[in-house]
């Protein structure tokens, strides 16, 4: 009892802390951009005594824009806390299992063939991130699943590699043919690019976000259970196969979601849940929410650096996070045991 | 695993839908500005426009924009007009451009293209009275003609239109002089592909029907900007004249030069009979009224010696 | 592998073996030299079999068609051939080396680091001579090579093949990132596309010169250390005791595949998967000797090329597909059975 409820209070700590830092990213994110407001001017205008054109700045462009980054962040981390806790592979990443090479392409089939990132017909883009998504987890979860094994971690990873190229041939073959300004927009949202930056992107993702990662922190006992080895959590009683596509199944609802917005943003999903795990400790329902907290400050600050480290370009917020997120990648690749 | 959890299923289906629901009503209302457009003539004096066709059509009719987007390739004003843009404020690319700067800017007046901006137009219209473009309906004469009665310019609007109606007369003229050509096309070399340009804008419309050129065998099928194709049947189309427009990229340079001892090349005709002619990216390729004029300044140039 | 007649079957040539290469090798070449004729003689352009043949036994330089076939076709298929049989005895190479029935050039992101390279000198030098972008391409193959042979064996477990294709995907994965976030900086996204997606529409004579000298010098070199290769592939404690200089033979081995892919990419874009697949084959065919498998797969690489290059020219003329993507499509399903069968292991 005494270690538990220490571990509590430190996770509570950290916890604290990270939403500390994470208030201070948007904070620091909200000041950024061409106008410069005063943090005073911030704060008026947030409190509603702002001047027009400040609370135009502030309500209508940034802040739809940080949110969705939020949002996305915590959807990336999440999906990959699960992927990593189902799989018992601490390199699982929604990346990295072709889930946005997935998406992706489905974006991309959907520009080529409705050509309108605008009209009415833009309501379509999540739907076909989400069934390429779908379409890449199936494959993934068909071709490394064995009638006596199960899921086997190593080879879902393998798989993934393979379904990423897959669908990268596919998307590369229909972005050849596209003219060249839509063609740009695609590129960028490839690398992971935030362009849902209105406010009903944030209402769009905001429930996604939301409910499944309530969804995994009531599952969190069962993800626990997993990282025991499939016999002694169906020991435990834990109807494996069957939890483990429904949380499959969410980690993917998440990464789809979240791409359909910000783009293939990688690695998110594979460094979060573990600087959380370094913080405080395995348990999920503790690593979870700080994994979410982490997603949040790294998406939100590299799409912070991205828009006005580089000015007058702008760099997508997925090269800046895999800039970072790979070299910690191959760091855990040396270290981890395996 | 043999049966779907439903609970599951149907909060995803529901949350599927939010999220179309989501992305349905940022587009569901875009007032159309154009019906108002009478209203602010004369009084627009900062006008902040985010395509650079219509930059280059306001340029036509004599007024510099307070703030226009930058192309998205030279990552400044195009070249060919970037003289005349010394006060105006770089609002970004096209497809991506600054809203914050064009906040600061205050314009008065906004243009927008539909092919980027159509998605945003409520945000526009919150900065300042937004009119929209469609550049793919009508040609640039008729941009221009509703610009120059937005802005209370149709005088110039018009005699714009009718010099350059004499000067394509004479540039006409000059063609048939210098090469008596009657057939021709206009080739794009980049590094790794050869482009065809067809029928449509930019190129199309400029050659075939302000030129009154016919299009060489084939061209006339191509009903778009322009088509990839492989150099074996570049031999089909033989024209009396072509057009080249060699990307400014390095390599595409050196890519030209090796099609230029290609003895496929030197066997067309009108490589053979001297009727090549090699155009810039810039103002050809830029379908504005005050590119289209340019491009025709340079033409009388080619064909003039 | 049958560690206990591995002595016998490396060390001599049983004449069972040796017959079932030649003949296999032969009907091989029988069928790289149809599909080169046909990829020489049907394109873009139509014209009768019997042009194609007077094109090349008597060439008239003033015919258009017999133009289109020395100018366009010739070094065009020529060029196919030849990179698809350095990019599949780099396979093999590497899957020997490294005991990695995963192991590929493309896969494991020696591709991406070529492409990196392309991408800087595109985006800061555009104006270098062609042998020195295929120079940088080559540093850059080597950079990611060296570095994912480090990470990969980096650790208490040493180089296990999981290990070094996922630090390969990563590898990838940040190397084409970067390069994405050059392109767009600079602009030159869908220029870069061309070259990931490969071809080898844009050769010419003078870059064939280049491209077969290096590429059949290193393919007869490597025939060199073969046997050597093929008893590290079964054993590398059984290679030492039969006095194989393990390590100089991987390092050397990886200075073969680096030198075949980084020049391959640089001219022909990353085309990933065909050293995945070829060997493969190779092996089923004529089994684990390496003096059979590098030149069976330079043969049976070569030909896979031609016909996915006269594929993607051919299936929607006149406008042509991406030779990688043509490659990859038919390689991932194979790479995904590869890694369902793995399991066993």
């Amino acid at each position: 009892m005494e270690i538990l409820s220490a571990r509590r209070r430190k996770a509570f700590a950290v916890g604290g802390l990270m939403l500390a830092v994470a208030i201070c990213t948007m904070v620091l994110s909200l000041n950024t951009g061409t106008i410069w407001l005063s943090p005073i001017t911030i704060v008026q205008t947030l409190f509603g005594f702002g001047d027009a054109d400040a609370a135009m700045v502030l309500f209508d462009y940034r802040l739809p824009r940080i949110l969705v980054c939020a949002l996305a962040g915590i959807g990336l981390a999440v999906s990959g806390s699960i992927l990593q806790g189902i799989s018992r592979n601490s390199l699982a990443d929604p990346g990295i299992l072709g889930l946005h090479a997935g998406a992706s392409c489905g974006l991309i089939v959907f520009i080529t063939f409705f050509r309108s990132l605008e009209d009415p017909l833009a309501l379509f883009i999540p739907l076909f991130t989400f069934a390429g998504g779908t379409i890449a987890a199936l494959l993934i979860f068909l071709l490394a699943y064995n009638r006596q094994t199960g899921l086997q971690p190593v080879r879902m990873i393998l798989v993934g590699i393979a379904v990423t190229a897959g669908f990268s041939a596919i998307s590369l073959f229909f972005s050849l043919r596209l003219d060249e300004d839509t063609y740009s927009f695609t590129s960028r949202w490839l690398v992971g690019s935030v362009w849902g930056r209105d406010w009903e992107n944030v209402y769009a993702l905001f429930p996604w976000v939301t409910i499944f990662t309530c969804y995994s922190l009531w599952r969190a006992r069962i993800l626990d259970a997993f990282s025991l080895g499939d016999e002694r959590a169906i020991g435990i009683g834990v109807a494996l196969q069957r939890e483990r596509l429904w949380l499959l199944l969410s980690a993917v609802a998440l990464s789809s979601a979240s791409v359909a917005m910000v783009g293939g943003v990688g690695f998110i999903g594979l460094v979060a849940p573990h600087l959380a795990k370094r913080l405080v400790g395995s348990t999920a329902k503790y690593q979870i929410p700080v994994a979410a907290l982490i997603g949040l400050i790294i998406l939100a600050a590299a799409d912070m650096i991205g828009r006005t480290l580089f000015l007058p370009n702008s760099i997508p917020a997925g090269v800046i996070v895999a800039a970072v997120g790979a070299p910690y990648f191959l760091f855990l690749l040396v270290k981890a045991k395996s | 695993m043999r049966k779907f959890k439903p609970t599951v299923l149907t909060i995803i289906t529901a949350l599927l839908f939010s999220l179309l629901a989501g992305c349905s009503s940022s587009t569901k209302t875009p007032t159309t500005a154009q019906a108002t457009g009478g209203a602010h003539t004369e009084k627009a004096e900062k006008i902040a426009s985010l395509s650079i066709h219509l930059t280059n059509d306001l340029l036509a009719l004599g007024i510099t924009p307070v703030g226009s987007v930058i192309g998205g390739k030279a990552k400044d004003f195009l070249a060919h007009v970037a003289d005349r843009l010394h006060n105006t404020k770089k609002l970004g690319v096209a497809a991506d451009p600054d809203m914050e700067a064009l906040l600061a800017l205050k314009p008065d007046m906004i243009l927008v293209d539909e092919e980027f901006a159509g998605q945003d137009l409520d945000k526009y219209n919150k900065i300042a009275p937004t009119h929209m473009f469609s550049l793919d309906e009508g040609t640039w004469r008729d941009h221009l003609r509703a610009l120059g009665q937005m802005l209370n310019r149709e005088q110039q609007a018009e005699s714009f239109i009718q010099e350059y109606e004499a000067q394509a007369e004479r540039v006409k003229s000059l063609i048939k002089e210098k090469t008596g050509a009657t057939t021709a096309m206009a080739i794009r070399v980049s590094a790794k592909e050869l482009r065809v340009q067809g029928m449509k804008r930019p190129l199309g419309p400029l050659l075939f029907e302000d030129l009154e050129l016919q299009p060489a065998n084939g061209v006339e099928k191509i009903q778009k900007a322009y088509e990839v194709i492989s150099q074996e049947v570049l031999a089909d189309y033989d024209p009396d004249l072509i057009f080249v427009i060699v990307n400014v990229e390095e390599d595409a340079k050196k890519v030209f030069e090796q099609l230029q001892v290609n003895p496929l090349w030197l066997g067309l005709r009108a490589v053979k009979e001297n009727h090549v002619y090699v155009i810039n990216e810039q103002p050809w390729l830029d379908y504005s009224a005050l590119g289209s004029k340019m491009a025709l300044d340079e033409a009388e140039k080619l064909f003039a010696k | 592998m049958e560690a206990n007649t591995l002595n016998g079957k490396a060390t001599s040539l049983t004449g069972s073996k040796m017959w079932q290469f030649v003949i296999v090798g032969l009907i091989a070449t029988l069928g790289l030299i149809i599909s080169i004729f046909l990829a020489i003689a049907y394109g873009a352009k139509e014209m009768s079999l019997q042009t194609v043949w007077l094109s090349i036994v008597d060439y008239q330089p003033d015919k258009t068609l017999h133009q289109i076939i020395h100018e366009i076709r010739l070094p065009r298929v020529i060029a196919a051939a030849v990179v698809g049989a350095a990019f599949a005895v780099a396979g093999a190479l590497m899957q020997g080396v490294t005991r990695n029935p995963l192991a590929d050039a493309g896969v494991l992101g020696i591709n991406a680091g070529a492409a990196f390279m392309l991408a800087l000198s595109f985006a800061f030098f555009p104006n270098l001579p062609y042998f020195i972008v295929i120079l940088l391409s080559f540093v850059g193959a080597v950079g990611s090579t060296i570095s994912i042979y480090l990470l990969g064996s980096a650790s208490a477990n040493g180089l296990t093949p999981v290990r070094l294709t996922i630090a390969g995907a990563v590898v990838a994965a940040l190397l084409s990132s970067l390069s994405a976030g050059i392109a767009i900086y600079f602009d030159l996204a869908q220029d870069l596309a061309f070259w990931y997606a490969g071809g080898a529409a844009g050769i010419h004579w003078s870059h064939l010169k280049w491209l077969v000298s290096i590429i059949l010098t290193t393919i007869i070199a490597v025939m060199g250390i073969s046997r050597s290769v093929s008893l590290l592939s079964m054993d590398e404690e059984v290679a030492i005791n039969l006095g194989v200089k393990t390590k100089r033979v991987q390092l050397l081995a990886m200075a073969a595949v680096v030198v075949l892919a980084g020049v391959s990419v640089s001219v022909a874009g990353s085309i990933g998967f065909v050293g995945l697949i070829i060997p493969h084959i190779a092996r089923k065919l004529v089994g684990t000797d390496y003096r059979f498998i590098i030149p069976l797969s330079a043969i049976l690489g070569a030909e896979l090329l031609v016909l996915a290059d006269w594929a993607a020219r051919t299936i929607n003329p006149p406008q042509e597909l991406a030779l990688g993507v043509t490659v990859a499509l038919l390689g991932v399903p194979f790479f995904l059975y590869l890694a369902r069968k793995e399991r066993g292991r």
